[in-house]
């Protein structure tokens, strides 16, 4: 019986927390966080001299990658349409919080603070993440903490704020770790997706 | 509680969703507004003859609503609760819960008469 209840469980978290657990969608993200951080270090002269047309190039690239990953997921796993009260977390807040990060991204750029703010706020959102199911999510404290630290310590004279300005022209510092850990938390909510699933299978 | 109300109780729970399967899917639906046939056929590792077998007779008691659409030539069929699917489902969780409560505080009378317990 507690088995069957714990199986149960898992599945209504699966069910839950389903397009957020569609973790290869992160890949093409992170890619392109890649692509940017490889643009403002002039690492690759033929991609900073083809810009803007390399750039937006890359961005049609990774839009297409996320079509096709969603695609497997609807082929593979199957459709979900999450209930009323979970639009609000899907769509709304990380709506605002994108007009709060550009916002914050322009505010420690011009006002050159002396920490970067769009990494506290990306920090709360990761947080915010690792609240919504402490178990199945627990990876996101990592990467809450690990933003953080990253976004308060130029107060510490770690390396110049503006490396980790969001909106920095050289804040190639701040773009790849983001990219790092999308890219590594969407494999761990991918493998977590397709361990339960195999699971279920297993003891059926 | 005495025994014989737990029993009561438990002789009381739907049958219909009480057999695992269909609680399964019941469960999955009621974390969603829908899901199709593919999702839950692999969340609760069903065939897919015992998962429609699951859902018409979820269907026939008016639990489910299930739509057939196309995506194009390919058939997808939705499957969501019923106003009555979700009353049921959630009073089905209240009552497990309250018999698991009940019964975890309910002391058997053979373990309260053991022959010889008084002379250990």
């Amino acid at each position: 019986m507690t088995s069957f209840t714990t199986r149960l469980e898992q599945i209504r978290k699966i069910t839950r927390f389903y397009d957020k657990l569609q973790g290869l969608k992160m890949i093409p993200v992170a890619i392109y966080l890649f692509g940017i951080a490889l643009y403002r270090s002039e690492l690759w002269h033929w991609f900073t001299i083809w810009n803007p047309v390399s750039t937006f190039g890359l961005l049609v690239l990774c839009a297409a990658g996320y079509v096709v990953i969603d695609k497997y997921y609807k082929r593979n796993f199957g459709r979900v349409t999450s209930s009323s009260s979970e639009h609000f977390t899907e769509w709304l807040l990380p709506g605002l919080l994108v007009v709060l990060l550009i916002a914050s991204g322009y505010i420690e750029f011009y006002a050159a603070l002396p920490l970067s703010l769009s990494c506290l706020v990306i920090s709360v959102l990761l947080f915010y993440f690792y609240r919504e199911d402490r178990s199945l999510r627990f990876h996101y404290l990592i990467w809450s903490a690990i933003i953080f630290l990253m976004g308060i310590l130029p107060l510490f004279g770690f390396y110049s704020p503006s490396q980790v300005y969001l909106m920095g022209p050289d804040a190639q510092i701040s773009l790849v770790v983001l990219g790092v850990i999308l890219l590594t938390a969407g494999l761990i909510d991918h493998s977590k997706l397709v361990q339960t699933i195999s699971a279920n299978t297993e003891t059926a | 509680m005495s025994k014989s109300n737990i029993f009561k109780k438990i002789s009381g729970l739907n049958r219909t969703l009480h057999e695992p399967s269909r609680l399964a899917i019941m469960t999955v639906l009621s974390s969603c507004e829908s899901a199709d046939f593919l999702f839950l056929r692999r969340v609760t590792a069903l065939s897919k003859g015992n998962l429609s077998s699951h859902l018409s007779r979820l269907e026939k008691e008016k639990l489910v609503n299930i739509q057939k659409t196309y995506e194009g030539k390919k058939p997808v069929t939705i499957i969501s609760l019923t106003k009555a699917g979700k009353k049921a489902i959630k009073n089905h969780w209240d009552q497990l819960e309250e018999l698991k409560k009940q019964s975890s505080d309910w002391e058997p009378e053979f373990e309260k008469k053991t022959p010889g317990s008084d002379t250990l």
